[in-house]
């Protein structure tokens, strides 16, 4: 085991909502070209009039995402694959249906593409800085928000897509298996009014598993905290509190100074610190883009949605994520594939036994844990520089749009290219996927192939490099 | 890979009955682009009313339940235009109506809005109309506590509003009924302070005309000797502030949690001799029980104190004078055996406890005692001669907010039956008795 995880008593989940990766994290690449993110102008979507619109700086704190952008399944399935849901898509996700799906909303396309610089969230990435960013962290449902935070519940969302939470209820939860075991796990609602829409159906009138953001402070404060704690951010406007989650059109920096907040509550105490991992994670991406496409799932849970059919062969876009502890390597970018379902594996592992073992359902059995990352034999103290300038690199020295095509990419060009045979011979005899080198061929490639393929749907864009 | 892809496709193909037609509403919505946001706002409505009614239909049991209280969601609240249920004031029977509610955030200023307009009506006549806007400061606070605004402009008819004379010995039977026409106008600032403290501000142009009473049981009781403001319509410039307090800063679940609101306001009238001021006190205090693995629920106190002064030839006329009893004009429950509107005097004293536990989802019972009195003159303000009222009954909440209560009281003068119903969580302030 990990050198930090034997001195590891309490693991800390705070779930924000509804950014990507690339919108919160991206612009870190320029300053560690090891996150895989974005240099600014390195990925483009169509537009429904076919211009390009690419990701950029210029997000803003509040007032540019006042459409909410699409999050259900079918406005996911749309962003990845850049066909509407019920239409069969070709190969796996090209990332390229972000744009369009944001008009739909009434958005602004453009919008749906922008990225904030690491100095308009500095508290976010200062932490990004001084611990560990996690470059393949997936929501687990190509979905909204309830059904992945199910898995963070209960490792599975039970085939369930939709936001009636009912169906959780008389489920295992991490935290009825962590009481089972001998510990304790505990669900801290910023306010009554703030817990996830009826989520009390989960474990009505059994107080224990519940309390408020102040029993969190003063949780923290006392070295009390449970072996597990899952901390809820405001997510409305209040009385004198705003909304903190990130919701869109919620003020970014609310929840950037949300997630500081958490993090010195634990830092409040010394021996808190010295024994907590506090994972700061986002449910999902909330419909904004990410140019990663999301892999498939290699164990799934034998759960599929009847309404609407949907078989979770994907995991949902790529959200950002950051694991922080003491025992955590300064500045380390984790390349391990992370979900939702790695939080409950990773307090199954931590407190009760292998989760291969012990774990109720597949997805967490196999979830990769968190353990790996706490590498250090000792605790180190050192405060993150809230006020950090950092140097950036050169944009051009760090951007990939010359690599060399991946595999995957590889792949999604010959399949496309089989389709195109079949559907327009004569166009697909002038594309040959072997002149493909580069991630931008593949690119235009696909894109090329897709306005032939289903000109019906809206123009393909491509959610790799242009 | 291709056939993993494919079965994910094939599967995505086919959308359940009550999907089915939303998907098709959006993709026809889709083709006839742009659209304004403001446009998508009906828009989802639009799609997501017969999407979250059809859902109920194809559900049983408890998730029956949970999709019901989708739909409700979906159709009361929310951005958008709804429909807006529920009593305009006590007495003024079921109401219905229209309400339009907007968020929205600045992109250009550290500010955050939710703004209603709404109209309502009932059968008897009773009807409000009016908007208002909440506004909060959204600039970077490391602790996440905002200035709120509110300004409102809102007209209320109230055709028959039950009077039963002044003072705490008023009688039952000399219920008479007057008409209130009221017209408010402005706003109130609250600025967070460290501990848990508020300092807070308000001004309001106050227009009110009253058309005297209409007798039921003998006219010639109510005289403008003893009803101030009887038959007078009055304007006011009013204007304030206070301190609030709460404890702890950040809530806890268990345990001991209070608050309390100040306020002192100074009416001014622009005609006649209605000039008076007002020093408001409110004290709540709650305290939650819980053993390890049950709640068992939560128990809270109430203390309001209300005092006024009217200078030198001056009086507070009668229909701005706070009243307990049932229900008050700010739909608060004070002595809930007695009539509505039962007790009215310029100060009042008034003490309760409540037990509510939460028994299965959004249901909640509730018991209380109420103790209170009111008093023409400031000396007689005490903890003598205080009416009472025991009751019990239910709540249905949605998150933490009542949106239903239904009880039954006794002692004093009897019982009451009472519910109370809105729909609206952006409903308007109060008319009058909101000072």
């Amino acid at each position: 085991m990990p050198a930090g995880s034997d001195n590891l008593k309490h693991i800390v989940v705070l779930m924000m909502e509804n950014r990507s990766f690339d919108h919160l994290f991206g612009y870190l690449k320029l300053e560690n070209s090891e996150i895989d993110g974005i240099v600014g102008n390195d990925y483009a979507n169509l537009d429904s009039t076919g211009e390009p619109c690419r990701t950029t700086d210029g997000a803003i704190y509040q007032g540019q995402l006042v459409a909410d952008p699409g999050h259900d399944v079918d406005d996911v399935y749309f962003q990845m694959f850049g066909v509407p849901f019920g239409t069969p898509a070709i190969g796996d996700p090209n990332m390229s249906g972000f744009a369009q799906s944001y008009e739909q909303q009434g958005g602004n396309a453009p919008d749906i593409m922008r990225c904030y610089r690491p100095e308009q969230v500095p508290n976010t990435a200062a932490l990004a800085r001084h611990y560990a960013v996690c470059n393949k962290w997936f929501s687990s449902v190509a979905g909204p928000t309830l059904p992945n935070r199910a898995f963070a519940h209960f490792g599975t969302s039970f085939g369930r897509l939709d936001m009636s939470p009912v169906y959780f209820s008389g489920k295992p939860s991490i935290y009825q298996r962590l009481r089972e075991a001998g510990a304790q796990g505990k669900i801290y609602y910023y306010s009554k009014q703030s817990g996830t829409m009826g989520l009390t159906f989960l474990l009505n009138n059994q107080s224990d598993y519940f309390g408020l953001w102040g029993d969190f402070e003063s949780d923290c404060k006392s070295d009390r905290l449970p072996q597990y704690s899952y901390v809820e951010p405001p997510y409305y406007d209040n009385g004198p509190v705003i909304a903190a989650d990130q919701h869109p059109d919620h003020d970014v920096r609310a929840g950037d100074n949300f997630i500081r907040q958490v993090y010195e509550a634990i830092r409040s105490n010394d021996n808190t610190w010295h024994s907590t991992l506090l994972l700061v994670v986002w449910d999902e991406h909330g419909g904004i883009f990410d140019h990663v496409p999301p892999p498939k799932v290699d164990h799934p849970d034998g759960f599929t949605s009847t309404a609407p059919l949907y078989d979770f062969a994907y995991y949902g876009v790529r959200v950002p994520a950051l694991a922080i502890s003491p025992y955590i390597e300064k500045g380390f970018v984790s390349q391990t594939l992370f979900e939702h379902a790695s939080l409950p594996a990773t307090a199954t592992m931590q407190f009760i036994g292998d989760p291969k073992a012990e774990a109720p359902y597949e997805r967490e059995r196999n979830a990769n844990t968190l353990l790996e990352l706490l590498t250090l034999d000792g605790p180190r103290d050192d405060l993150p520089d809230w006020s950090a300038h950092p140097v950036m690199l050169d944009p051009t020295a760090v951007s990939s749009s010359a690599h060399d095509a991946a595999q995957l990419h590889l792949d999604h060009v010959n399949e496309v290219h089989a389709v195109l045979q079949q559907r327009d011979p004569v166009l697909a005899a002038t594309m040959d996927p072997g002149s493909v080198k580069t991630e931008g061929d593949a690119a235009q490639f696909v894109a090329k192939a897709m306005a032939v393929i289903h000109p019906e749907s809206t123009e393909p864009g491509t959610g790799v490099r242009p | 890979m291709a056939f993993a892809a494919l079965t994910f496709a094939i599967s995505a193909s086919a959308a359940d009955p009550c999907d089915l037609p939303a998907a098709n509403k959006n993709r026809v919505w889709t083709i006839h682009r742009p659209h304004s946001w403001l446009a998508n706002v009906e828009h989802k409505q639009y799609v997501e009313v017969p999407r979250t009614w059809c859902h109920i239909w194809e559900t049983h049991g408890i998730d029956r339940v949970q999709k019901a209280i989708d739909f409700g969601r979906v159709f009361f609240t929310g951005d958008g235009l709804h429909p807006a249920l529920g009593g305009i004031v006590p007495g003024s029977g079921f109401a219905g109506g229209l309400t339009y509610n907007l968020e929205r955030a600045s992109a250009t200023l550290p500010l955050r809005y939710a703004g209603s307009v709404e109209a309502r009506g009932s059968y008897n006549g009773f009807w409000t109309a009016g908007s208002k806007l909440d506004i909060w400061g959204s600039g970077n606070s490391r602790n996440d506590r905002h200035i709120h605004a509110l300004l409102d402009v809102e007209h209320y008819e109230l055709p028959q509003l039950p009077y039963f004379g002044l003072g705490n010995n008023s009688l039952l039977a000399n219920k008479n009924l007057f008409s209130l026409a009221q017209t408010i106008g402005g706003g109130n600032i609250e600025v967070p302070l460290p501990a848990g403290f508020f300092i807070t501000a308000d001004v309001t142009g106050l227009w009110n005309s009253q058309l005297g009473m209409r007798g039921v049981f003998s006219p010639t009781i109510v005289t403008p000797a003893n009803t101030p403001g009887l038959g007078v319509d009055t304007t006011y410039l009013a204007a304030g502030g206070g301190f609030d307090w709460i404890y702890p800063v950040a809530p806890r679940l268990k345990g001991i949690s209070t608050s309390v609101t100040t306020g002192y306001h100074v009416f001014h009238a622009a005609s006649g001799p209605y000039s008076f001021r007002r020093l408001d006190a409110l004290w709540q205090s709650r305290y939650t029980m819980a053993t390890k693995k049950i709640e068992l629920g939560t128990i809270s106190a109430t203390v309001r104190f209300v005092e006024a002064y009217a200078p030198a030839g001056n009086a507070i006329p009668f229909y701005l004078q706070p009243t307990i009893g049932g229900t008050d004009i700010n739909n608060v429950d004070v002595l809930r055996s007695y009539a509505d509107y039962r007790f009215r005097a310029p100060n009042l004293l008034t003490l309760q406890t409540e037990y509510e536990r939460t028994i299965w989802g959004p249901f909640a019972l509730l018991g209380f005692h109420d103790v209170g009195r009111v008093a023409e003159q400031r000396s007689d303000i005490g903890i003598v001669h205080m009416r009472h009222s025991f009751g019990a009954g239910f709540i249905v909440q949605v998150g933490s907010l009542p949106i239903m209560k239904f009880y039954y009281a006794w002692a004093g003068e009897g019982t009451h039956t009472t519910y109370t119903l809105n729909t609206n969580n952006f409903t308007f302030s109060e008319p009058a008795g909101v000072f």
